[in-house]
């Protein structure tokens, strides 16, 4: 998804935003009385910190209150992105992925249109990235099983007004052809290696007699986004949501995992173990769902492959390394029969 | 009818489908007298029966694919063409159903008359077309006029996208795109070339926004899969389209756009009046988006992606081919995206 604006203009966005999110008489006027507990309640201390400010036109920033709940802010540039993702939460929340239930999302609190600004109760847990990286492997292993649970409750929620993701931006195709041209210019000695891994990757593209229907894609499904507590998930980061190949999110998922353990030198095996008890764990629900997963399989190691490849920043012996990890990977999803060949 | 690979007696092993040589020697025996009285002649209800004939091979050029000719004295005679994979049978079937369905002899448009399928070679029949194709037309034969002929092929294609035939598979967008080539090609062109990775990048930037507009359940039709020139052949009774091997279902602007671009393409690299080529161009569309200018949404992203293609193809190369230089190419694609993003959505 592109970014909206120019990066000028997103960048002056930031500091306005920043500026004025901040201040007291904002916080007090337009974030408060989105707080039930608060609102009408008198004076309160209260601090704003930004936890993410990047130049794409998003950023996100923490309220904390005296004596009272926590608020997370997203602000948006532009394009109504804000009350879409707004309103999907709100209907979410309405469907059941409430307080009351395991399978949760944040609690929106309200939309400051004005400010292109999403206001959201903390949610309190811990993230499955930390989970998976270390502790207990049977926690881990409960972790991974809660994350399936709720994307398979999620795949199977009833948001039929969301937008489709667009066929050739379903697989990526033309997003990653051009990150493999970056890296063929830069190595043109690796280029015809990335062309055979593109041409093995071509026999398992999703077919138009594939059998998968499209459902709710959460769009950036990974452990860190996934906060467990105890018996109960919440899964935040919903901005992004469209209709789409289930897949994507199960396959996104175990690569981001096994990415986060390959990139902080951790243990390949358990990440290897974590992702199977996850994939296992969504096929027992929804196996239907998984007919396209060896094609995105093989384009997230082929992309982390081609990043690795062009990334100068890491050492010529671990990046050797995380080549071979990402080509296990690619030639593990490329070894099942192709669908189109079983077909 | 199924396809059952090397099992079948005299279907080429896979492992010689793109040997010349050993499609010769297969054409060898297809032309020899006792196959052709044997084989052949029957599948001609017996007309020609006792007449003699000639059989030679038309193609063999080692992309799996061989054409033999058949010709009998007053005749137009047979072409036949031999697949080593499996889309022999279905060819057949595409082409009966074609043949069955309104492309018949009752008709101005029409395909070749399927005659049989001989599966024990994956040998397919047709009866032999009349007429000069449009790619004649382009290198300069006058019996035919280039400009009304273009019409013709795009009244024939109407005819087609109109019809409520259901033959082959449905494509998906990237298929039909044929993205993963694109991509492929896009590598080379960036190792071959690296100077030129922005401009390259610009470009697909421009087509990609186009692809990413293209609805995902709008209307598709029936589609030739292979519709350009050297596949067009105009007579004064009919106008007859051959090569059925890629139809499906697909959206239109695949076909218009694939006509458009060898059309141009093949003109400009023989160094031709590109004017000429501009009025035929205008007068092929002007003809098929008048009797379906839906089609119009579409077309400008087909277009451009198929130039790209050709652009690409030429930027992995170092040298300038025939009458044009690598320079020329190159400014001819880059002009045609832009033209061709000027249709549609």
């Amino acid at each position: 998804m592109s970014h909206a604006g120019t990066r000028a203009e997103r960048e002056s966005w930031k500091q306005q935003c920043e500026a004025r999110f901040a201040e007291p008489g904002f916080i007090r006027g337009k974030v408060e009385p989105l707080i039930p507990e608060l609102a009408g309640n008198g004076d309160r201390a209260a601090t704003a910190t930004f936890a993410r400010a990047k130049a794409t036109g998003r950023m996100t920033l923490r309220y904390d209150f005296e004596e009272a709940t926590a608020v997370y802010a997203k602000a948006y540039y532009g394009n109504g992105l804000g009350l879409r993702a707004y309103e999907w939460l709100r209907l979410l929340w309405k469907d059941g992925f409430d307080s009351e239930s395991c399978f949760r999302v944040p609690e929106p609190l309200g939309y400051l249109a004005e400010d292109g600004m999403l206001l959201m109760r903390e949610v309190h847990g811990t993230p499955a990235s930390e989970l998976a990286a270390e502790g207990p492997r049977e926690k881990a292993v409960e972790a991974m099983r809660l994350a399936a649970r709720w994307l398979l409750r999620f795949h199977q929620s009833h948001l039929e007004a969301l937008d489709v993701e667009p066929p050739c931006e379903q697989i990526e195709v033309l997003k990653t052809a051009a990150l493999l041209a970056k890296v063929a210019a830069q190595f043109p000695e690796r280029a015809s290696a990335l062309i055979d891994m593109v041409h093995q990757l071509r026999e398992f593209a999703p077919s138009a007699a594939s059998p998968v229907g499209l459902v709710p894609l959460h769009g950036q499904y990974r452990p860190a986004h996934v906060l467990i507590n105890c018996d109960s998930v919440c899964v935040i980061d919903l901005d992004k949501i469209r209709r789409s190949d289930p897949a994507k999110d199960v396959s996104r998922f175990v690569h981001v995992l096994k990415k986060t353990c390959y990139e902080a030198g951790g243990d390949a095996a358990r990440a290897d173990l974590l992702g199977r008890e996850f994939v296992d764990e969504y096929r027992k629900g929804a196996s239907a769902n998984l007919a396209n997963l060896a094609y995105f399989d093989g384009l997230y190691a082929l992309k982390a492959f081609a990043k690795v490849v062009k990334s100068g920043k890491v050492g010529e012996p671990a990046r050797e390394a995380m080549e071979r990890l990402y080509l296990d990977d690619f030639e593990r999803a490329t070894q099942q029969p192709a669908a189109s060949k079983v077909a | 009818m199924e396809f059952e690979g090397d099992k079948q007696l005299g279907v080429i092993p896979a492992s010689d489908r793109h040997s010349k040589d050993a499609l010769a020697r297969k054409a060898a025996e297809l032309t020899a007298n006792e196959f052709v009285r044997e084989r052949i002649l029957p599948l001609l209800n017996g007309s020609v029966a006792e007449r003699p004939f000639t059989a030679s091979v038309a193609q063999n050029t080692g992309t799996g694919r061989l054409a033999l000719i058949y010709e009998f004295a007053s005749d137009c005679g047979a072409v036949a063409k031999l697949y080593t994979d499996e889309l022999g049978p279905r060819s057949y079937a595409a082409l009966q159903a074609l043949w069955n369905g309104g492309f018949g002899p009752e008709s101005r448009y029409q395909v070749p008359e399927p005659l049989g399928f001989l599966a024990d070679h994956n040998l397919l029949l047709m009866r032999r077309v009349p007429g000069v194709s449009i790619s004649a037309a382009i290198r300069g034969d006058n019996s035919i006029d280039l400009v009304e002929s273009c019409r013709e092929a795009a009244r024939w294609l109407v005819a087609l996208h109109r019809s409520s035939l259901d033959i082959g598979q449905r494509e998906t967008d990237w298929d039909s795109l044929k993205l993963f080539r694109m991509s492929t090609r896009f590598l080379k062109a960036a190792a071959a070339k690296p100077e030129h990775l922005d401009t390259m990048r610009d470009l697909l930037d421009a087509v990609e926004e186009r692809i990413l507009n293209l609805h995902h359940d709008r209307r598709l039709v029936q589609t030739h899969g292979r519709y350009h020139s050297d596949h067009v052949l105009i007579s004064p009774q009919a106008t007859c389209v051959i090569d059925l091997d890629r139809v499906g279902w697909s959206d239109p602007g695949k076909d218009i756009a694939e006509f458009v671009r060898v059309l141009r393409s093949t003109a400009f690299k023989n160094g031709d009046d590109m004017a000429r080529i501009d009025q035929a161009t205008a007068a092929f569309l002007e003809e098929y988006l008048g009797h379906l200018p839906e089609a119009a949404k579409t077309l400008g992203c087909y277009w451009a992606s198929f130039s790209f293609h050709s652009y690409l193809g030429v930027m992995k190369k170092t040298r300038d081919k025939a009458r044009r230089t690598w320079q020329e190419l190159i400014d001819f694609y880059s002009n045609e995206i832009r033209c061709a993003l000027q249709y549609g959505i």
